[in-house]
């Protein structure tokens, strides 16, 4: 039993050492790591594990005089270093043919060793492992030179080790008086030396690459390198929605998992399977779940039951990353099909990512015994790919294939929905708010893209006369570039509208497009009438009134319309940095200072400074000291004729309140 | 689906529990963001109006678990570049103990985290953990971190002090878990009893470094400390305590575990057997003088999943002392065989086929779980009450201190039934 399938049999509670450590010849104690299948999993995770199922189990070197640690021939990863760490190997043999490319790995351990040697210097010396070459004595005589290493023994080619292994037992066991073994019996005295502190250690002086080569092949030529060249057409066309952050290389924000799972979790007859560990399961489902419960709770929508069915987990283990999660995923795949499911997304955290599943082929292999269900695979491999942003750019994108781009136009008016913020717990509400303004116009909403919408409504998204985005940002700009293959239907150049100025524009855009401006015109008077009258009850107390706005970069015309209207004073428009959003935009743009890299700090001062009647911010909040009234300016602040003038009504009262809170003083001493 | 935590989450909040440590993830930001939230809103430390801004690197607007934000660069040529830089951050922070944690993604690059803390001059308080529980139970991943916690710190072995006792088990993951751990304190104070540290739950590194006085461990959820009090046993001769009926959920069931706990200690129980006598008494008058021809909450239904030593405690109160029916009964994972034993055989004595049963299938009055899983069954129509055993990031907000362990959380498990039953008894 090896220590690695040992651990992919056994409960991390009930292991123990006895099980994979088995005496052999001269008293000695053996485990074998043991490793994935060829090709699958990840081997170097296998021998992390395996040094920490050691410790765990108590097999420490202090039980044995020594210990030895037969390590792969070359440092691939951090996984194979680990045996050379300070921690375990005091001394290390590098084991090498004269062949270029093992003397190669050779020189790629010291590199490794020089990255471990805070303890002064630990290669014992060369193990020539002789192949019989000609020539390959030189070699190795070259390299050890140059790397300045002893060569501590040559190994000879010979049949004795085959006839050894063949018997299953050690070389000094099965044939004690023979040459051979009188080589490794020179090796145990060095060591013994070593360990004595009688043999020198020596540090690790790698070679470069062009060194090794003019060295040990000893060729020193500088050919011309002669570059590709593609011919046009040739090259694989690389547009693809990239978010803010992994474009501008900037730390990611969340993972590109998550913005995955948050998006193909909309499509509400599919199944999602999370293939990751738990935790980020776990993640996905506090995010999901609350958002659709607070917006039952908070905002009146009716709860959208079923989520926790739609969204499996594989609950990938350690013993998953070793020997791959390709089985687990069928066997999940297997099972969700045996449940009824027809539409799969298959969405990969990070470690499927870096051990290199095949979802891909686990996925053709199911469709094969099962032709009536799709899966879809969205390999965003964690945040491998990105962040939050990107995530839901390439969730869109899969779900996006579901679109018959066959399907015609109807002739009942509809529209589109896309891009709208679905983990908002407000949307719902906002939702309604624009379907009546449609059906005032009647008009249908034929799809939404994408919440709560299931795929024959996804299927059928050609069949509406116009897509009506609800944001005007760069989510949005990649959604519009990702459908131009599925779907050519036109799109307004507005987003969803907040408060008067916006909807109105809005909403005789929209009637335009089908002809319906006559009726338009009669809702926007009739709106105005109400608007006029709430802004001239709340102009009275508001009028004057000075606002300092921090926000990170987004659309705040709704805001600044309101204010406008009511009289109000912006004194200036600070801008955060925002992992989610890059460019400003308003018809304002020249009406107010706009300060850019918008520093907390700066915010203070200016509070301080300019004494504004209010502050609105997107985040963070207000310090303690900072001494003025705020209001949040909220991620999603609904749609419609009446919405902003009902946010003002609250900063009308809010100006009426204290400045600070009293509680806000007694933060010292928390613990 | 099962909305339990896993065993990474386990080893986070093992370290995070401790009063004045810090866990530090070599991981992405999205493994990070809720174990950080999670901690902060669990076990404050820090003023939370104290804001940090997106920019600031490796808190990114959040006081606790700061990380290395690795991406995919990372995952090839290896975090030493952001560890080097976040370790002399850390370190201002003037933590008792650190412990690095690897994310899941970050346990397959193979980084020697140590090297980089020896580097840092940090290896005397910050530990690493390569790997984790993945995927494995909260509690095994709390109990084998809390083991690898103890086993670094090198307690002394010093000579053990007679009535003085740890409480091992608690997490921060409990609901109420400063609630009950005041409680038992309290308890054990009336037998005469010191409770010298609680690890993972609010005792600091000098407590815990004091835990080995102890004369006896009290194990108060096994599933979550097994193999602590193994250790403790093993390496330091402390004897452990495990009480029969688990954890004192209930009046009962906190007689049982006084009296448990007296006998492995030597102590009177009668004095902490007196104090639970009043809070019944309390309970009888308040219980009474509600109790009308209907009999509620005689019949009411309830669905509960908890760990085992929970499970077994609170379906046996219910059942006698209220006469609720279990519908539904689940363990979390992890669960100590001997307490799912002793409730098999309850449930099949009284002929009750609940084991395992589906609580949105037999939709209970009450659910007794995690409060996502209850509020989903509660906006569907399939239960009336939740109430929640465990933390939640976005759990609800409670001022006073409450708990669920001895009189008192009888006390408050009885006030959460019925304000509900009135609202629904015929």
């Amino acid at each position: 039993m090896t220590a690695l399938s040992y651990i992919k049999t056994q409960l991390p509670k009930e292991r123990r050492a006895e099980e994979i450590v088995f005496r052999g010849y001269g008293n000695v104690a053996c485990v074998e790591a043991g490793g994935p299948e060829p090709g699958v999993g990840c081997a170097g995770r296998g021998v992390i594990t395996t040094f920490e199922l050691l410790e765990d189990l108590g097999v420490s070197s202090d039980l044995f005089d020594l210990t030895l640690y037969d390590v792969l021939g070359d440092v691939v990863c951090g996984g194979f270093a680990v045996p050379i760490r300070n921690e375990y190997a005091d001394a290390v043999y590098i084991v090498t043919s004269g062949e270029y490319l093992s003397l190669y790995a050779a020189n790629n351990i010291l590199k490794g060793i020089l990255n471990f040697t805070e303890r002064g210097p630990r290669i014992a010396g060369i193990i020539h492992n002789a192949r019989g070459d000609p020539d390959e004595e030189e070699r190795v005589r070259r390299f050890a030179g140059a790397v300045r290493l002893p060569v501590v023994i040559r190994v000879p080619r010979s049949e004795i080790f085959a006839r050894a292994e063949r018997t299953g037992c050690t070389l000094i066991e099965g044939h004690p008086d023979s040459e051979e073994a009188e080589v490794f019996r020179t090796l145990a005295v060095h060591a013994e030396d070593i360990m004595g502190g009688g043999a020198l250690l020596h540090h690790a002086l790698p070679l470069s690459d062009e060194d090794l080569e003019e060295i040990v092949l000893q060729r020193n030529d500088s050919r011309t390198i002669h570059r590709f060249s593609f011919c046009q057409g040739e090259e694989k066309d690389s547009r693809k929605a990239v978010s803010v952050s992994v474009k501008n290389k900037k730390p990611l924000i969340g993972c590109a998992f998550a913005g995955a799972v948050s998006v193909t979790a909309q499509v509400s007859d599919a199944v999602t399977i999370m293939h990751c560990p738990r935790s980020c399961t776990l993640m996905m489902y506090e995010k999901l779940l609350d958002t659709r419960q607070h917006s039952t709770t908070r905002f009146g929508s009716s709860y959208q039951q079923g989520l926790m069915e739609r969204l499996i987990s594989t609950d990938m283990r350690d013993e998953d990353f070793i020997f791959g999660g390709e089985k687990k995923l069928q066997e999940t795949l297997d099972s969700v099909i045996r449940d009824g499911c027809k539409l799969i997304f298959v969405v990969t955290a990070c470690p499927p990512g870096i051990i290199g599943d095949d979802i891909g082929k686990v996925i053709s292999t199911v469709i094969q015994g099962n032709p009536d269900v799709r899966i879809i695979p969205v390999k965003v491999d964690g945040n491998l790919v990105g962040d939050f942003v990107q995530g839901v750019m390439d969730g869109y994108g899969a779900v996006a294939g579901l679109i018959d781009d066959k399907t015609e136009k109807t002739n009942s008016p509809s529209v589109n929905l896309i891009a709208e913020k679905w983990l908002a717990e407000n949307e719902e509400r906002s939702y309604q708010a624009v379907r009546d303004l449609l059906g005032r116009l009647g008009i249908g909403v034929n799809c939404r893209f994408l919440i709560n919408t299931d795929s024959s409504s996804l299927k059928n998204f050609n069949k509406a006369g116009l897509v009506l985005p609800a944001d005007k940002d760069d989510t949005v700009e990649s959604i519009r570039e990702m459908l131009t293959s599925r779907s050519s239907l036109p799109f307004l150049d507005l987003p969803l509208p907040t408060g008067f100025f916006e909807t109105k524009q809005w909403l005789l855009e929209v009637s335009r497009v089908f002809g319906m401006e006559e009726k338009a015109k009669e809702i926007i008077a009739e709106e105005e009438a109400r608007y006029q009258e709430q802004i001239r009850k709340l102009r009275h107390d508001m009028e004057g009134k000075t606002i300092l706005i921090s926000t990170y970069p987004k659309s705040l015309d709704w805001v600044l319309d309101i204010a406008s209207d009511l009289g109000m004073k912006i004194l200036k428009i600070g801008l955060t940095y925002s992992p989610f959003s890059e460019s400003f935009r308003s018809r304002y743009a020249d009406a107010f200072p706009i300060v850019h890299s918008y520093s907390i700090e700066m915010r203070s001062e200016d509070i301080s400074e300019l004494k504004p009647d209010l502050v609105l911010y997107t985040y963070p909040t207000l310090r303690r000291s900072d001494e003025a009234r705020s209001a949040h300016i909220p991620y999603a602040p609904g749609f419609g004729f009446q919405v902003a003038i009902e946010r003002a009504k609250k900063w009308n009262l809010l100006m009426k309140l204290p400045v600070s809170e009293g509680w806000k003083k007694d933060g010292e001493g928390i613990i | 689906m099962k909305l339990d935590p896993d065993g990474f989450i386990g080893t986070l909040l093992a370290i995070e529990g401790i009063l004045d440590a810090r866990a530090v993830m070599n991981g992405p930001t999205g493994c990070r963001g809720n174990p950080a939230y999670f901690s902060d809103r669990h076990f404050p430390r820090e003023n939370s109006l104290n804001r940090r801004s997106f920019e600031e690197p490796f808190f990114f607007g959040q006081s606790r678990i700061p990380c290395t934000y690795l991406d995919s660069d990372d995952y090839i040529l290896g975090s030493a570049g952001k560890l080097r830089e976040i370790l002399p951050l850390i370190a201002e922070k003037g933590d008792s103990f650190l412990a690095i944690v690897n994310s899941p993604g970050a346990s397959l690059i193979g980084d020697d985290l140590n090297r980089f803390l020896v580097e840092a001059n940090l290896d005397s308080i910050c530990m690493a953990f390569e790997g984790a529980a993945y995927s494995y139970p909260l509690a095994t991943g709390f109990d084998m971190a809390m083991v690898s916690i103890l086993r670094w710190l090198k307690l002394n072995k010093f000579p053990k002090v007679k009535n003085r006792v740890n409480l091992l088990g608690f997490s921060i993951n409990q609901k109420f878990w400063k609630g009950n751990v005041a409680e038992l304190k309290k308890l054990c104070e009336l037998m005469g009893l010191y409770v010298v540290c609680v690890p993972g739950a609010g005792s600091g590194i000098a407590e815990i470094r004091e835990s080995t006085t102890a004369s006896c461990n009290i194990v108060v959820y096994p599933e979550y400390s097994t193999k602590t009090a193994e250790y403790l046993e093993s390496e330091y001769d402390i004897p452990a305590v495990i009480p029969a009926g688990g954890a004192p959920v209930g009046f009962t069931q906190t007689e049982e575990w006084i009296s448990a706990v007296a006998d492995a200690t030597g102590r009177d129980p009668n004095p902490a057997l007196e104090y639970l006598k009043e809070q019944r008494v309390h309970a009888f008058h308040q219980i009474s003088r509600y109790h009308h021809e209907a009999g509620y909450p005689k019949g009411a239904t309830f669905s509960i999943r908890g760990d085992s030593s929970f499970v077994l405690p609170l379906t046996r109160w219910l059942f006698e002392y209220l006469s609720m029916l279990p519908v539904s009964v689940e363990f979390a994972e992890g669960q100590d065989p001997e307490m799912t034993g002793k409730l098999t055989e309850f449930l099949k004595t009284h002929e009750i086929p609940a084991l395992g049963a589906d609580p949105s299938i037999v939709q209970p009055d009450f659910y007794f779980g995690d409060s996502l899983t209850g509020k989903d069954l509660e906006l569907s129509g399939k239960c009336r009450k939740t109430i929640e055993l465990y933390n939640r990031t976005t759990s609800d907000i409670y001022f006073t201190e409450k708990a669920y362990l001895g009189g008192t959380g009888a006390l408050w498990i009885l006030e959460e039934i019925f304000q509900t039953v009135k609202d629904f008894s015929e």
